[in-house]
């Protein structure tokens, strides 16, 4: 009886897998180790919190994957990318595009996150401000440079840039509250919390909403693995978005493991920062086609934008920028298949 | 003399950096490095002759912020440094609050100087002067209380007051120090003000190199942190000259 209950024991841990695996086994496939970098410090953001929960749960490694995961502090991913020391990243499809077109560098978006600007502009909510054509006579700030969201607002609101006073101020957004500015750029998953957190709740003039055609944070990988090493992006791809489907899934569960690397931020403000970024990560085209759905036109809308505003220094070829081979493959109607 | 010693050590420093420059040439031409990780020199050389006049007008914004940063932090520097020397209770007092200010990372302060001092130069000038503060004040102190004590008795019984000691002997006594204190304080305020220039600026060297490094325009970034060297170069060399200048009767004058 005991030895019964032995070799079934031995049984039920040889069979064991993930519920969501087909019957047959696929053949086993040589461990691969891969870094993943994060694009800034340990935080909600939705591609991070994918790849955090896929690391939790066991997909990486289930996809024979050893993933390192690692994060930028001031934008060095992009060249430990390029370079091939990082082999995963993220990075806003805006930004893939700008450094494509300004400086050749060899990444690519293969799974689109964020399906929405991830800025915008704030005033105070007790701020007299109600229309883009109110920050005439106003101080607008901008973070490092005058970004084309901004200048396409401007010409959408009517305004009179040479009414608007404009200046650089940096990422604090301390600034609003004292009135030092009238109008501070935000990301809109972090800073409009952390205001109202002090106080301060704020109003947002969202580019997206307002016409812009932007979008968000991106899986990003380097031509080398694209070219190289597809079935490697593919399985990264598959258990991250796995692991984004748990955290939409359970927000709570997502947030413990968030914490696990972002200790001493505060749970709430993470919180506020996932929910934010699963709200724009979805619509029509990832209804219909899965989270990570990128669309052609959108990255074609967002070339022809930028350039219009002088946001590229010159053209570029968006099918250099982006392939939707890896998510296309990854759903099938709408749905994610684990294998 | 010395004309012709710094005119030699002038030919050797430019030499090694040809040097370097011919390595890294060959380096990035050979292995065909791209520019968004490590420029070949040349072109770095042919963006600052392009953008000369920009890194001209930025380079001379930082400098301006560096200098009055310079002038206020060792002002205060040296004003503390003369009351801690003067007084034991105020060095016992004012020295813990000066670890302090060292120990502070600027670059996790510097936002708040913004908020304080508005978006102007004043929080750059600030920043410059808090990074130039500890150095100026330790060297001044140290300087001050070198004064040998044989001499402030000699001239205590010849009946010189406090302040003509303090003139004629503490501070002449402390002028080694003061520019080893000013060497060190000049470079740290041209850190200062990149520093302030990254946190919310529209104009500088600093906020050249932070747009550069979000651009991965290499050229220009280096071609800025070069600017910013020379800078540093001319200033230590006018440090240089002033102390050879005023301190000719000390050995540290000709050993530099």
């Amino acid at each position: 009886m005991r030895g019964f209950a032995f070799l079934a024991a031995v049984l039920l841990v040889a069979c064991n897998a993930p519920a969501a695996a087909p019957s047959l086994t696929p053949t086993p496939v040589p461990t691969e180790n891969v870094t993943f970098m994060a694009g800034f410090k340990p935080q909600a953001d939705l591609p991070f919190v994918a790849v955090y929960v896929a690391q939790e749960k066991g997909y990486f490694r289930d996809q024979s994957l050893e993933v390192e995961i690692q994060h930028a502090t001031s934008g060095e991913h992009i060249q430990l990318l390029a370079t091939n020391r990082v082999q995963f990243s993220t990075g806003s499809a805006g930004d893939v595009m700008k450094r494509v077109a300004s400086a050749g560098v060899p990444i690519v978006s293969i799974a689109q996150i964020g399906q929405r600007d991830e800025q915008s502009f704030a005033v105070r909510a007790d701020s007299p401000i109600r229309t883009l054509k109110d920050w005439e006579g106003r101080l607008v700030g901008y973070k490092s440079t005058v970004s084309a969201d901004y200048l396409a607002l401007l010409q959408l609101g009517g305004v009179d840039r040479s009414k608007v006073r404009e200046v650089a101020v940096g990422f604090d957004p301390r600034v609003l509250v004292d009135g030092r500015v009238d109008v501070y750029p935000v990301f809109t998953a972090n800073e409009p919390d952390t205001l109202s957190r002090i106080g301060v709740p704020v109003r947002l003039f969202d580019p997206t909403t307002l016409g812009v055609p932007g979008l968000g944070l991106s899986f990003i990988t380097n031509k080398q693995t694209i070219d190289a090493k597809p079935d490697v992006a593919l399985r990264f791809l598959r258990a991250a978005l796995r692991g984004l489907a748990d955290a939409i899934a359970d927000r709570d569960a997502a947030i413990d493991v968030v914490m696990k690397y972002a200790t001493g931020e505060d749970r709430a403000h993470q919180r506020y920062m996932l929910d934010t970024e699963i709200d724009a990560a979805q619509n029509d085209l990832t209804r219909a086609n899965g989270i990570g759905a990128m669309d052609r036109s959108r990255y074609v809308a967002l070339r022809d934008f930028l350039l219009q505003y002088g946001g590229l220094a010159r053209t570029v070829d968006v099918d250099a920028v982006f392939t939707d081979r890896f998510v296309k493959e990854l759903y099938k109607d709408g749905r994610l298949v684990w294998r | 003399m010395i004309a012709r010693r710094t005119l030699i050590d002038l030919g050797v420093a430019l030499g090694a950096l040809a040097a370097i420059a011919v390595i890294l040439e060959a380096w990035t031409r050979a292995f065909n490095v791209p520019t968004y990780l490590l420029p070949a020199p040349s072109a770095v050389a042919a963006r600052m002759a392009t953008d000369a006049g920009v890194l001209a007008r930025e380079g001379g914004i930082t400098l301006s912020e560096a200098a009055a940063g310079f002038v206020l932090g060792t002002g205060v520097a040296f004003a503390l440094a003369t009351v801690m020397a003067w007084s034991r209770p105020f060095e016992r007092t004012l020295f813990p609050l000066a670890i302090l200010v060292k120990l502070t990372p600027i670059v996790a302060v510097a936002p708040l100087f913004t908020l304080w001092f508005g978006f102007g130069t004043a929080p750059k000038v600030a920043i410059a002067a808090l990074i130039t503060f500890f150095p100026m004040l330790v060297n001044s102190f140290v300087g001050l209380r070198s004064a040998d004590l044989q001499e402030v008795a000699f001239l205590e019984t010849l009946g010189a007051s406090g302040r003509e000691i303090f003139r004629h002997l503490r501070v002449p006594s402390a002028l080694p120090y003061l520019f080893s204190g000013a060497r060190i304080s000049l470079n740290l305020a041209l850190i200062g003000a990149v520093i302030g220039e990254w946190t919310g600026a529209d104009r500088g060297l600093g906020r050249v190199i932070f747009v550069a490094n979000a651009n991965l325009d290499l050229t220009i970034l280096f071609g800025a942190v070069l600017v910013l060297a020379a800078i540093g170069i001319a200033a230590n060399a006018f440090v240089g000259a002033a102390e050879r200048r005023l301190l000719h009767w000390h050995p540290i004058a000709v050993a530099t």
